[in-house]
């Protein structure tokens, strides 16, 4: 793929003759290799799933975690190097509590989804004055960001350069390719959180090798009504397996 | 002059009340004070003497129209800035001194007898007493306005400031006096220079008030100006229905000295012993 | 936050406004414009030190010096306003709220001591369309926490493509002040508006952030007068089986015009004109309103 290889993939502060940051498309390549998830966005929520690969029997399920709550009314499915999205996810805590802090209100979906672009941005910087320690290396990961704030509610992704766009439905990660086509297909304007809920794991299950089951994937919703983004626990999750 | 030392004893009390009361976390209650433009102008005929009618506690304004222009004798006025019951008691008794003075001698009083006695008076109380005065008056040697300070000290001018609005007033008199002025033109003058006060010295307010003293006549023009009256109400006003304030008990007393005791029909007598009819008159009523 | 550097920067114009508006004639006594003077040349002076610590001091001492001359110097003033107009400021301001609006208003005389240094000063600021705050108390420190705010304001605006609302404006405006808790900003704030439901709302402060929203609130000067008539009138306090009943716009801009005449009369600090600002769902008008000028 990467035919011009050169001494220009060194450095993250190094264009190649032909305007490329060689490591930050390395770090994009990364997430094709990371677990697929996909987010659907309707008027009346947004739905993540994603996929847990279960590499051994030994291990224990729950202890993979790939969906995060970021602020009581934003979470976030990951793709990728997971330990990256821990140190994203933290910032965008953090951003969220001292925004309630000094402003008496949440703060935005964009608005977080922002920060944590600015956070993404930061490779090749020194470290900073307050604090921050300087980064190695792009976040090799990519996030869907799914949240509710007072203009309804709003699905973004973010990779590796510190790009966001938002999106109705978008799938990262391995399958993301044939999960993507599925999803554009089967989206409409006009579904239900609950038809979401479906598309989203009948898409994972698609793209999945193993049958999908309780313990190997994980969904989460945020819906407009309550304002609240829940992590679906077994029960709930069990019913809308046996749903498809 | 016999002038009683009580005073000066019950002040000396009174400093080291003061020092206790500031040991004990209690301070010393505030005095009025007149913050106070006063003036005079000795014109063609006589004097002229302005003042405005603030008179203010700290920053909040006690009186709205006092007078500030004070009696000393029918030819003789003196406008007072400081504590208001010093300058007040300090004129006053002074006044008082020369209408017994006139009584004995049967003579108009004169300005430099009435400055002499206020400056010994206030020299005595070493600057407790914080009279500032502009005294203006007509006698037999003609027009004469002194400045007055509060340890004792005197001016003789032809035209003179005193009080907190001393400096804006003094820049008017500065500009527009000029010797032998018409009794309009010192009016006139008296008036802008209490004007400026009033205007920009926050310690001063109100109206204008002037004094004019010629031989043989004075006239108190109270409210020469009164540009300052209150421009607004509420169209609405402020209406309470009775019972607004709330009744949360009542107790009638009734005066024991209108008890009477009617013993047979035709013959009363009043009891004037109150313990004789122990209290009748009483009702206690709770809402 | 601004950077103890620039805030030097800030803190030099806003102090050097001083010694031209306070006349200074050639040759005046210490009586009169003396201590004027000695805190102008002072104030000037602090422009040029820079080291948060030294400044620290430097303002102690200004302090302590404008005090001193402003008891014995001058002729005295009671104790707070002393502080308070003795640092070149006072100012009455009040926020009334009421179903669908809410004003907020303040005179605009400038009291220094027993002089008038500007009879014509806004210390009202208009943060967005539905929120405006008036601040009382020393006039550089209102400058400087209106300048910090602006910032603030126009900050937020970019960054989350929306205006701040009543309540955002609120509480940053009580994390602003309680930042500067040991050295505080000496400004008491009246913040009133429309929330996003639409109703309006008075919030108080006092120096270091402690806030609560009420429906009518006085602060400065005039409040001893104002804020029983505000409680008696809009709340209904001591007043015994009257019917609470909500006044109407034009009923509380009224009653606002009759509070500061009132406390125009009684107090030296309020007078020459008062600004009214009506905040409505359609913006804020602002209307001036003249006071007696003695």
């Amino acid at each position: 793929m990467f035919l011009t290889r050169s001494e220009y993939d060194r450095g993250v502060n190094t264009f190649s003759p032909e305007g490329r940051l060689f490591q930050v498309e390395y770090a994009i390549e990364a997430i094709k290799l990371g677990s697929t998830a996909v987010g659907i966005c309707t008027s009346e929520g947004v739905i993540l799933a994603v996929e847990k690969r279960l590499t051994s029997p030994l291990l224990t399920p729950s202890s993979i975690e790939k969906v995060l709550e970021i602020d009581t009314h934003i979470g976030a499915a990951m793709s990728g190097l997971t330990a990256d999205a821990r140190t994203l996810i933290d910032h965008g805590r953090i951003v969220t509590q001292e925004h309630r802090f000094t402003y008496d209100e949440p703060l935005s979906v964009e608005s977080t989804t922002q920060s944590l672009c600015d956070l993404a941005l930061r490779f090749g910087e020194d470290g900073r004055d307050d604090g921050a320690d300087a980064m190695a290396r792009p976040f090799g990961v990519a996030l869907l960001i799914a949240g509710v704030d007072e203009s309804g509610p709003a699905l973004y992704h973010t990779d590796p350069s510190g790009t966001y766009v938002k999106w109705m439905a978008k799938a990262i990660g391995a399958g993301s390719e044939g999960a993507q086509t599925a999803l554009q297909e089967a989206w409409s304007a006009g579904m239900t959180l609950a038809e979401a809920e479906g598309l989203a794991l009948k898409t994972l299950k698609a793209v999945m090798e193993e049958k999908v089951s309780g313990e190997n994937v994980e969904v989460a919703a945020v819906t407009a009504e309550s304002g609240k983004f829940k992590v679906y626990g077994k029960e709930q999750l069990m019913e809308c397996i046996g749903r498809l | 002059m016999v002038f009683p030392c009580l005073p000066l004893l019950r002040h000396a009390a009174s400093l080291w009340y003061g020092s206790l009361c500031g040991r004990r976390g209690y301070t010393m209650p505030k005095p009025v004070k007149t913050g106070t433009t006063i003036a005079g102008v000795v014109f063609a005929d006589g004097i002229v003497l302005g003042a405005d009618t603030r008179a203010t506690s700290g920053s909040t304004v006690f009186e709205k129209f006092c007078e500030k222009i004070h009696y000393i004798a029918p030819n003789i006025y003196c406008c007072g800035a400081g504590t208001s019951a010093d300058t007040e008691s300090s004129t006053g008794l002074i006044s008082s001194q020369l209408e017994l003075h006139r009584l004995a001698t049967g003579r108009e009083s004169r300005v430099s007898t009435s400055l002499t006695m206020l400056k010994r008076m206030l020299f005595r109380y070493q600057g407790h007493v914080s009279a500032a005065l502009v005294l203006g008056g007509v006698d037999l040697h003609g027009p004469h306005l002194y400045t007055v300070y509060p340890h004792g000290s005197t001016d003789r001018l032809p035209y003179v400031t005193m009080g907190s609005g001393s400096l804006a007033a003094m820049a008017v008199f500065e500009t527009g006096y000029k010797d032998d002025l018409s009794l309009e033109d010192a009016k006139n003058l008296v008036y802008r220079g209490i004007s400026a006060g009033i205007y920009n010295d926050l310690g001063s307010g109100g109206n204008v008030d002037l004094c004019i003293i010629k031989r043989g006549s004075t006239e108190y023009l109270r409210g020469f100006a009164t540009e300052n009256a209150r421009k607004y109400r509420r169209p609405s006003g402020y209406a309470f229905a009775p019972g607004t304030t709330a009744v949360l008990s009542s107790k009638f007393t009734r005066p024991l000295k209108e008890i009477a005791v009617v013993e047979e029909a035709g013959v009363a007598e009043a009891a004037v012993d109150g313990a004789a009819t122990p209290a009748t008159g009483e009702m206690d009523t709770t809402t | 936050m601004l950077s103890e550097g620039t805030l030097g920067a800030v803190w030099g114009p806003s102090l050097a406004v001083l010694p031209t508006r306070v006349p200074r004639e050639p040759g005046c006594t210490a009586s009169g414009l003396g201590p004027i003077s000695t805190s102008t040349s002072i104030l000037t002076g602090l422009c040029f030190v820079r080291a948060p610590r030294a400044r620290f001091w430097f303002i102690v001492s200004c302090v302590y010096v404008v005090g001193l001359t402003g008891a014995f110097g001058r002729p005295p003033v009671s104790g707070s306003s002393l502080l308070l107009c003795g640092s070149g400021s006072c100012r009455t301001v009040l926020a009334v709220a009421g179903k669908d609006f809410c004003v907020v208003a303040s005179d605009t005389r400038l009291g220094l001591g027993y002089s008038i240094p500007s009879r014509k000063v806004s210390r009202i600021l208009k943060m967005t369309d539905k929120v405006v705050l008036a601040s009382s108390g020393m006039q550089a420190d209102m400058m400087t926490l209106h300048k910090t705010l602006r910032m603030r304001l126009v900050k937020y605006q970019q960054n989350h493509q929306k205006d701040m609302s009543l309540t955002a404006a609120s509480q940053m405006l009580s994390n602003m002040l309680y930042t500067r808790r040991f050295f505080p900003y000496y400004t008491f704030n009246v913040l009133g508006g429309i929330d996003e439901k639409g109703e309006g709302w008075a919030y108080g402060y006092d120096a270091i952030g402690s806030h609560e929203k009420v429906s009518a609130v006085c602060s400065g000067t005039g409040q001893t007068l104002i804020q029983p008539v505000l409680d008696n009138q809009i709340e209904f306090k001591q007043q015994w089986g009257a019917p609470k009943v909500d006044l109407s716009l034009e009923a509380t801009v009224e009653l606002i015009r009759d509070a500061f005449t009132s406390a125009g009369e009684r107090d030296i600090y309020t007078g020459d004109y008062v600004e009214i600002c009506k905040i409505t769902k359609d913006g804020v008008e602002v209307e001036e309103f003249q006071l007696k000028f003695d």
